[in-house]
């Protein structure tokens, strides 16, 4: 064992780091709980304090949300049917059906077991993964790494909308608001209208809060405050200690909900919704008795809730090795990184790698107390789906002010964030997804350092994206992701004209 | 709105904005080293990708319309999630006049009014809630940045 892994490790269980977890870890699971409250929502709460908090401290906070958040979503999707996150989708089919049927407490222990479950695959897979895949990404050059962000913003484009041209618009769009600034190269100000605030570009942190807490406060109108239906739900949960007759029942749609949601949580983009719907569909093909799904399978419990705690450790892999998000969250690890003059990417593991190696923890971490947590402390995290919304989202929208000011101390970037606000509910208006800007607006300023320094180093010849082996290899995957994600769109089309068409005939 | 003429309204909105911008990347002090690309290059690409999307964009919503994908409706406004409501404007309305509001009268004292009012929008109707809350969460607050995590919040004109 390496000194890193072991600084690492004793960073991890410092009191400080593991007090920061456990927080992070109850804070992640009542917003994942509560409908309308999402980790992302979550995590701009906390963002202002992580601004003060040693880094390590910070990432230990951040991780146990990011955790707890993806199995608190499964809490409302058993007992309400509301998912409280978007990867819990898949869990309330099944979960619903069980709490209907008397065993809400069944259904919330598999989630949970399922959940730690799928944690620590994607552990494994984060310890062993990321460093060998940093030590390779240490050889890539300018071209590989241009080559590299532009298969991760395809990737992102195609998974996160339906329409791939709604998807580039997005993304193109971020990264257009990615150049607003001082030129790095040169210094040439860019787009700044002679707004000193402007010179350092606008920070993705505060695009971020706008684009997501804005409109979900909105959203939040629609939705009414009443109590009556949790407290029902919360007076059905007994016991939550999965039966060994049950463990044994899930451990094939454990193992795939596991391995889906590590592998797809490495892809930029495709996220918990994806990895669960998927690992559900794969868990019910490959069970004995597929006809229980959809009316009180536990294997569609576990599947599901695997498969997206799994995801969370798979999207640390590409963001602490290659520093690319591959979702909202692990950008906002990124930003808090950043903040603390610690860049994500191959060079993190050299120059820092006991740091690495505590995130590494830090998550190990994150999800045994969201175990614990989730296990002790149910039936007063179902109370919490009580909370009245008229106190809880006015509190968000003065956080989201704050968190925005405290970035940079200035009223600037909290107009900005309105700004973006106003933008999010344009596009979700439009039906453009907000994933691929913002991503856009992560990876913008490298994806130009990376290119121009590819130009500059071969006289403007573009040759040289063609020329090395892992340049080639990112630009085909790019132009696969794209091929794939215009056929599936040609598909459906044809698919929905074929549905039309059928009671004309 | 159908989807098709939302799509052609974000390509109406979008394209005057990627001139705009490609007109302003143009305007670029470019000071290239020889076969290097300068400041203007990224920009007039973005820029020029961003308008042939809209273009797209613009075109798919054209014939989706000629094609009679446009006739969704009422329907189509269920299916088609977020339409903005009276409230949503009234939350956006309230932002905006705390925003405005912040600077002058600072964080404490503007935050109150807000606070007050998005209470009454999100459904709090009895006036001691509405005036509790409003009074200690931005209280709460202050308190908790300004003296736990040494952040002061924007002070208005009394330095408050």
């Amino acid at each position: 064992m390496s000194a890193d892994v072991v600084n690492g490790l004793l960073q991890s269980i410092a009191p400080s780091s593991l007090t920061a977890t456990v927080i992070g870890a109850f804070l992640g699971l009542v917003v994942g709980m509560i409908p309308g409250l999402t980790i992302s929502m979550g995590i701009i709460v906390v963002l202002p304090l992580t601004f003060v908090l040693d880094p390590n401290v910070s990432i230990a906070l951040l991780l146990g949300l990011y955790v707890a958040g993806m199995t608190g979503g499964s809490f409302s999707a058993i007992l309400l049917n509301i998912p409280g996150t978007p990867s819990a989708a898949a869990t309330a089919i099944d979960g619903y059906q069980l709490a209907r049927g008397g065993e809400a407490g069944r259904a919330l222990g598999v989630a949970i077991a399922s959940s730690f479950a799928g944690g620590m695959v994607s552990f494994l897979c984060l310890y062993f993964v990321a460093p060998s895949l940093a030590e390779l990404a240490l050889s890539f050059t300018a071209a590989d790494l241009f080559c590299l962000v532009l298969f991760g913003l395809t990737l992102i484009c195609s998974f996160a909308s339906r329409s791939l041209i709604k998807g580039l618009l997005a993304a193109a769009t971020g990264l257009a608001i990615a150049t607003v600034g001082q030129d790095f190269v040169m210094g040439t100000q860019r787009f700044t209208f002679g707004e000193p605030a402007l010179l350092s570009g606008i920070h993705f942190l505060t695009a971020l809060i706008g684009l997501f807490a804005i409109p979900q406060l909105v959203d939040n109108l629609r939705t009414d405050a009443s109590g009556t239906a949790p407290a029902r739900a919360a007076a059905s949960v007994r016991s939550l200690l999965p039966r060994l007759g049950d463990l044994i029942q899930i451990r094939v749609p454990l193992m795939i909900g596991s391995l889906t949601g590590a592998l797809l949580g490495v892809l930029p983009g495709a996220g918990g919704p994806i990895a669960a719907f998927l690992s559900y569909d794969y868990a019910k093909k490959l069970s004995p008795s597929p006809e229980r799904f959809g009316k009180g399978a536990i294997g569609g419990v576990s599947a599901p809730e695997a498969a997206n705690n799994a995801v969370a450790g798979g999207a640390l892999v590409p963001m602490m090795t290659l520093g690319i998000p591959g979702d909202p969250v692990t950008a906002i690890l990124i930003g808090a990184l950043l903040v603390h003059g610690l860049a994500p990417g191959p060079l993190l593991f050299l120059e820092n790698g006991a740091f690495a190696y505590g995130i590494i923890f830090s998550f190990l971490w994150a999800n045994v107390f969201n175990l614990l947590i989730a296990l002790l402390a149910i039936r007063f995290l179902v109370g919490l789906l009580r909370a009245p919304k008229f106190i809880l989202m006015p509190m968000i929208g003065l956080l989201c002010v704050i968190g925005s000011y405290a970035l940079r101390n200035s009223l600037f970037d909290v107009y900005v964030m309105f700004a973006f606000g106003l933008i999010g509910l344009a596009m979700r208006w439009l039906k453009v997804p907000v994933i691929p800007l913002l991503l856009a607006l992560v990876l913008g300023p490298q994806f130009e350092e990376h290119l121009r320094v590819a130009l500059t180093g071969s006289q403007g010849d573009i040759r040289v994206f063609f020329t090395t082996p892992f340049s080639l290899l990112f630009l085909c995957l790019s132009a696969v992701s794209l091929g794939w994600s215009l056929w599936a769109a040609g598909r459906q089309a044809a698919l929905s004209r074929e549905a039309a068409g059928r009671p004309a005939e | 709105m159908s989807t098709p003429r939302r799509n052609i309204a974000g390509a109406v909105v979008l394209l005057p904005l990627c001139v705009g911008y490609i007109l302003l990347a143009l305007d670029l002090p470019d000071r290239p080293m020889i076969g290097a690309p300068g400041p203007a290059f990224f920009p007039l690409t973005i820029g020029a990708c961003l308008l042939a999307l809209s273009l797209v964009l613009l075109v798919q919503g054209i014939a989706a319309l000629r094609a009679g994908d446009g006739s969704e409706g009422r329907g189509g406004e269920a299916r088609g999630g977020w339409t903005p409501s009276r409230r949503a404007f009234a939350v956006l309305g309230c932002f905006a006049v705390y925003l405005l509001l912040l600077p002058v009268a600072g964080f404490l004292l503007s935050s109150v009014p807000f606070f007050a009012a998005l209470m009454h929008l999100y459904g709090a109707r009895r006036a001691t809630v509405v005036a509790l809350g409003a009074l200690a969460a931005p209280a709460i607050l202050f308190v908790l940045f300004r003296y736990g995590f040494q952040i002061v919040p924007p002070r208005g004109l009394l330095d408050f």
